[in-house]
């Protein structure tokens, strides 16, 4: 464990993973925040639930927010991991699974509640 | 068999082709400054969505407001960005960076990616605290 630790403490990282890391994770942070952005404003006109239908109603209950941790704590995850094991490959887990927690939570959830 | 990241020796024999590297505490420092950032946003956006005059009367909104004064300057202050209201907190950007400051100077990963959690738990119950139970 402790020479796992100090392998993974000091050493180098390629310059290109780092920078793919912060890209991988703004663009999943931009995914996130745009559809969190465009429920604020669709949902901003509708005080009474049942103009805003289902969407909207659980929105303003705070789902979305569930969805925002969840999604991007997973982009966050894989983007640690690829940075601390020098692996490419958890950085591409990391969005494939942001990626589906988004859509499932997004699609499946709302219509469900 | 090395990891073709770390397999540098047909690079080796060219300086100039030597793929750039930085150490990994500050990459993971940085990263973890910048995911807290986005983090932040997400969540203050997210909560901004939610229906909070249904649980609580607008007369406990004032007076909250009115009770803690230049406090919740401190606690709550919202920067606009191009007509994007982003809600800014100090207190987890406070964390975050002191975390991301040890990690740079002690050189273990463990600082930063701890404060990345505290931040994030902080992040998620602070408008909790703030409107529920105050």
């Amino acid at each position: 464990m402790a020479s796992i630790r100090a392998d993974n403490t000091r050493g180098q990282i390629p310059f290109r993973l780092f920078l793919s890391t912060l890209i991988t994770t703004s663009v999943s942070w931009a995914l996130v925040f745009t559809l969190v952005l465009l429920l604020a404003l669709g949902c901003s006109d509708t005080p009474d639930y049942e103009r805003g239908g289902r969407i909207c109603r659980h929105y303003q209950h705070g789902g979305f927010l569930a969805l925002a941790l969840l999604s991007f704590g997973t982009q966050v995850v894989g983007s640690v991991l690829a940075l601390i094991n020098t692996r490419v490959i958890y950085l591409v887990y990391g969005f494939c699974l942001a990626l589906l927690v988004a859509l499932v939570y997004g699609l499946v959830l709302p219509l469900t509640s | 068999m090395p990891h073709p990241y770390e397999n540098t020796e047909g690079l080796e024999r060219h300086p100039l082709s030597r793929p750039r590297t930085l150490p990994r505490n500050v990459a993971v420092a940085i990263f973890a400054v910048v995911a807290a950032i986005e983090l932040h946003c997400l969540l203050f956006m997210a909560y901004s969505g939610i229906d909070f005059e249904r649980y609580h009367e607008s007369a406990a909104f004032q007076s909250f407001r009115d009770s803690l004064g230049p406090f919740s300057l401190l606690l709550l202050t919202v920067v606009r960005v191009a007509f994007v209201p982003f809600p800014i907190s100090p207190l987890p950007l406070a964390i975050v960076l002191l975390g991301a400051w040890i990690t740079l100077r002690r050189g273990d990963l463990q600082p930063a990616l701890l404060a990345l959690l505290a931040s994030s738990v902080l992040v998620l119950i602070e408008p909790i605290l703030v409107y529920l139970i105050f």
